[in-house]
């Protein structure tokens, strides 16, 4: 111990040159130039982050730096959302966003953010919707299920990723419809919500596609009806709510958003990376394949339309259904 | 059965590669270096390598995150063992017993027992998760909130029971437990995302991180208590100083069979606990501890430095390690954060965890599981063996003055890397501090970390149930495996009153 | 000193129980929204905690007046192997006044540290960051002391520049590194 300190000023002299030599690594330079905080406000191995996961990859080599993605699921977006809200504008910090979390959440009930204030990035992706009850359980039919909701009032529960997600909406518009009554149940995710289907601790649940995907092909889940647009291509026998008769359907996608006050420039890259990985054939073919959602890109402008657009058609919703914060 | 061994056997084959061994022994090289530095957690670990592995070949990567997975989940218990600072939640109930064994000069055993009880713990539950991990995750998924609920009570009330001789430390130990929860319900409501006890303050609008409040409270409180003991160390040091004795091989025979029952029921206790999504190492390794004192014939030694005391924690919390794998595996559902890591890393490499996994590729995924048993014996032997002995030469020599704060600068420096935002460092002051005055005041930290962690999880789960039944508490008590849970909570802390009155009254 | 940290065990209650009553009726109405459901859980806490302190108390009064079963920590400091010495930490409780003051100056010298980070950077607010500490941990060899306090951050430095992760900087910092450029 005491030979090492013998040499002390040549350690010092070292150290400093070291030290000066460290300085110039970290100058700025242009962005990016660190690594970029992404965060997903939905738990691992749902729909949102598993699509994430595909296309980070192809995001950090157009932006030649890694994404760290951090799951923060909660409050169906809102603790992500408000984590972003209060961050620095420099570009590092951005978060995921599902459109109920930007649209439906805060006409609910008071939120610690203003949606309308976030930079709008890009929107990659629209999800699908199917709703499903476990394997065994006794209803087959969307029909047999409104029905077994009807003869026992506020029995059946159904398990939703958060209040005010879509998930949770739009069944309770399907309620509102039919006259039934049944209880919410919101969980971090689609994953959780799956796994209460699952254990039978709920009876049916309004999930996403790639969240269920797995437990659908092992043949755990049964589904009832579609409730996005279109059919899907891993159900392709479950009709959805339009064949059924119904005006109505489940929209919601995934977009980013930067925290307010961000540079045009910063939020342009990104725009341009986002975009980089939805044109790739791999992510493109994986995302048909494997998770079956649809890719919709939307550059920030036309993301920000979209969220307008259905800020006015959930908003109606809300009210019909009785959920709207009364102001 | 026989099945199974062949495609284990086949596994072996695929995965049994020079550059999986070195992909492994370098991961939990990193991953022990990382866990035994009090500040830095394995999952911080993790995500900081995670993006190195990208460009891997597939199986050496899952080989290098399943090492710093490993080697960090064992390295907790070396700082614990040598200065009572916890690496990692979990070994907090290592230290019960490994400090004051190595404070008596038994390093060495001490820091060897935990070795061996990890490799053990890891290696039984990695069969439990070969062997039986589709069953397992089935009665899993019948676990609903209200068991999970319950089932995080028995555990705090286990904590209670544990610690202790007189009632005012059942009393405390009750206290430190709601105070732990409350300090997990600050910032925004899981469930409504409402603001409670923010104080206007939006960087606490993500509630205090826990693996800033384990820090705080478990690693930098204890720093703080050490500056008192500062004095003590000086004057040692002209005389008798850190005295080691050695640990010869017929000792380590003896406190194997010592062990042995104890670490068969922990490894299992923690495959249980792992299996449950979100549960976590921490309260395996508290129950552990209490089944191996509570089942021992003579536990007075237990606090003292009980071999027991550390093999059964240490063996729980590796078992964990390797069964939180199983709902990943069967369903797709990562069952803590470091399994969501993992799974990020699966997914980067294109394999999608999953019941998918297990029918399509059943050679991939067994190639996975051998790598997961090679992990624990690699790791252990060709990493773990050298490390200690090196850890053990330079323990010698430490400086204490420059060591400490050295540690304060890493748990700094740790829980900025969690957010990278400065107010973290703020907050490890101001709840480090805190928890140095109720350590002081006798109160109960293990505890109320563990209450820390898992209020949270305590409270959705419990909201989830009271949702599911309508708002009818009952709910808790008509399901059996819950009744029976909040039954046995209700009877530990019913018999650690019991025992203290009898101490009581007879002393 | 069995009738001073019985004293102080009074102290201790009479904190708790002001604590429950200042979250009960202040803390709670002001600081946590009571929207839907998400008042009643910290509501409940304050009820477990209020009856906990209450129990505490209530034995604390009885076992005082009998005046008996109680066991002093200090005897109970029996170790594995009587030939070794005991171990250096001891449990009691209580604080002493120099280790009070070593405490305060630590934390003091955290928040310094914190806000330095943020105006000369990491490098150089660690150097003086652990320069204080070590002399309060009781280092007086001043060689050893700016030797460590250089060389560590800069070990830490380089290990997040290797792993592509950022440390605070401050205006010192960055002019330096603009001269540099």
């Amino acid at each position: 111990m005491v030979k090492r300190f013998r040499f002390s000023s040549h350690v010092i002299l070292c150290v400093f040159t070291l030290c000066m030599f460290l300085v110039p690594c970290t100058a700025q330079s242009k962005y990016p130039e660190k690594p970029i905080n992404i965060l997903v406000p939905l738990s691992a191995g749902g729909t949102a982050d598993l699509f994430i996961r595909t296309i980070a990859p192809y995001m950090e080599e157009y932006l030649g730096q890694p994404l760290i993605i951090i799951n923060r699921p909660g409050s169906g977006g809102a603790l992500a959302i408000s984590s972003v809200y209060g961050s620095k504008p420099d570009g590092y910090t951005m978060s995921f966003a599902n459109l109920p979390t930007l649209v439906t959440i805060p006409q609910m009930r008071e939120v610690t953010y203003n949606p309308e204030e976030l930079v709008y990035v890009a929107s990659p992706m629209i999800y699908e919707y199917i709703l499903f009850v476990k394997d065994d359980a006794p209803w087959n039919t969307l029909e047999d299920f409104i029905a077994a909701a009807r003869q026992a009032p506020d029995t059946l529960t159904y398990s939703t990723p958060g209040n005010g997600t879509t998930n949770h909406l739009a069944i309770e518009w399907l309620s509102k419809r039919e006259g039934i009554q049944m209880r919410p149940v919101p969980f971090p995710g689609n994953p959780q919500s799956i796994s209460a289907v699952l254990g039978g601790h709920v009876s049916a649940v309004n999930a996403s596609t790639a969240a269920a995907v797995s437990s659908y092909q092992a043949g755990l889940l049964k589904p009832l009806v579609v409730l996005s647009e279109k059919r899907i291509a891993l159900v392709p026998e479950t009709m959805t709510l339009k064949d059924k008769g119904y005006d109505f359907y489940q929209y919601s996608n995934l977009g980013a958003v930067f925290p307010p006050n961000t540079p045009e420039e910063f939020r342009k890259k990104m725009e341009d990376a986002i975009r980089h990985a939805v044109e790739q054939k791999d992510v493109q073919e994986k995302v048909a394949k494997e998770l079956f959602i649809t890719i919709d890109f939307k550059d920030g402008n036309a993301y920000r339309a979209k969220c307008e657009e259905y800020r006015a058609i959930w908003g109606a919703i809300l009210k019909d259904v009785g959920l709207q914060m009364k102001k | 059965m026989l099945d199974i061994f062949l495609q284990l056997w086949e596994g072996f084959l695929m995965s049994f590669t020079l550059a999986n061994i070195l992909g492994i022994a370098a991961g939990y090289g990193v991953g022990i270096i990382a866990g035994s530095i009090p500040g830095i957690m394995g999952v911080t670990a993790m995500v900081l390598i995670l993006p190195f592995t990208f460009t891997m070949p597939p199986l050496f990567a899952i080989a290098a995150m399943m090492g710093v997975y490993k080697g960090a989940c064992f390295a907790g218990s070396i700082t614990a063992t040598l200065f009572n600072i916890p690496g990692t939640p979990e070994a907090a109930a290592t230290a019960f017993d490994s400090y004051p064994m190595s404070q008596s000069g038994q390093q060495a055993r001490a820091l060897e027992i935990a070795l061996w009880a990890s490799v053990i713990g890891g290696t039984l539950s990695n069969f439990i998760l070969v062997f039986s991990a589709a069953p397992l995750s089935a009665i899993a998924l019948k676990l609903g909130p209200a068991e999970t609920a319950a089932l995080i009570l028995f555990s705090l009330t286990a904590v209670i029971s544990l610690l202790g001789n007189t009632r005012t430390d059942i009393w405390k130990g009750g206290l430190s437990v709601v105070i732990g929860l409350m300090i997990a319900t600050v910032g925004l409501d899981p469930m409504e995302s409402t603001r409670r006890y923010v104080f206007g303050l939006t960087e606490l609008d993500n509630g205090i991180p826990f693996v800033l409040a384990v820090i705080a409270f478990l690693a930098f409180a204890e720093v703080l208590e050490q500056v008192g003991q500062m004095t003590i160390i000086s004057l040692k040091k002209s005389g008798e100083k850190a005295k080691q004795i050695p640990y010869s091989w017929k000792g380590r025979w003896q406190d194997l069979k010592f062990c042995g029952k104890e670490l068969c029921r922990a490894s299992l206790l923690g495959s249980l606990f792992g299996a449950m999504p979100g549960i976590g190492a921490a309260p395996a390794a508290f129950v552990a501890y209490g089944e191996a004192k509570r089942a021992a014939k003579d536990n007075s030694l237990f606090g003292k430095g009980d071999p027991r005391g550390i093999a059964a924690p240490e063996a729980a919390n590796n078992a964990v390690a390797a069964s939180s794998l199983i709902p990943l595996v069967t369903l797709g559902i990562p069952g803590s954060v470091a399994a969501a890591v993992l799974f990020g890393a699966f997914m980067v490499q294109g394999m999608m965890p999953g019941p998918m996994l297990m029918r399509d590729s059943p050679e991939t995924l067994y190639g996975l599981f051998a790598l997961f048993i090679m992990t624990d014996f690699i790791g252990g032997f060709c990493v773990a063996l050298p490390f200690l002995a090196l850890v053990k030469r330079i323990f010698v020599t430490l400086n204490y003055s420059l060591l400490f704060p050295a540690v304060i600068v890493c748990c700094g420096i740790g829980v900025y890397a969690e957010e990278f935002h400065v107010f973290s460092i703020v907050l490890l002051g101001v709840l480090g501090g805190f928890g140095f005055l109720l350590h002081r005041n006798g109160f109960n930290i293990p505890a109320l970390v563990l209450a820390l962690i898992l209020g949270p999880f305590l409270e959705r789960q419990t909201r989830t149930a009271m949702l599911i039944s309508g708002g009818d508490p009952m709910i808790f008590l008509t399901k059996p495996i819950s009744a029976g849970l909040l039954f046995l909570a209700v009877a530990a802390i019913a018999w650690a009153f019991w025992k203290r009155m009898k101490k009581g009254s007879s002393g | 000193m069995l009738k001073n940290s019985e004293n102080r065990e009074f102290l201790v209650i009479v904190t708790l129980l002001a604590f429950a009553s200042a979250n009960g009726f202040w803390l709670i109405p002001e600081f946590v929204v009571a929207e839907g459901t998400s008042g009643h859980y910290p509501i409940l806490l304050n009820w477990i905690f209020a009856l906990l302190s209450t129990g505490y108390l209530i034995d604390h009064v009885v076992t005082r007046k009998q005046k008996k079963g109680k066991v002093s920590r200090a005897e109970d400091q029996g170790y594995v192997r009587p030939e070794v010495p005991a171990p250096l930490e001891s449990k009691g409780v209580g604080i002493s006044l120099l280790h009070g003051i070593k405490v305060a100056l630590i934390l003091l010298s955290v928040f310094i540290w914190v806000f330095l980070q943020e105006t000369i950077g990491f490098f150089f607010a660690t150097f003086c960051f652990l320069c204080a500490t070590t002399l309060i941990y009781g280092e007086r060899n001043w060689k050893k002391i700016i030797i460590f306090s250089l060389v560590f951050p800069l070990v830490v430095l380089l290990v997040f520049l290797l792993l592509n992760a950022t440390l605070p900087t401050g205006i010192v910092e960055e002019t330096l590194r603009n001269l540099v450029k």
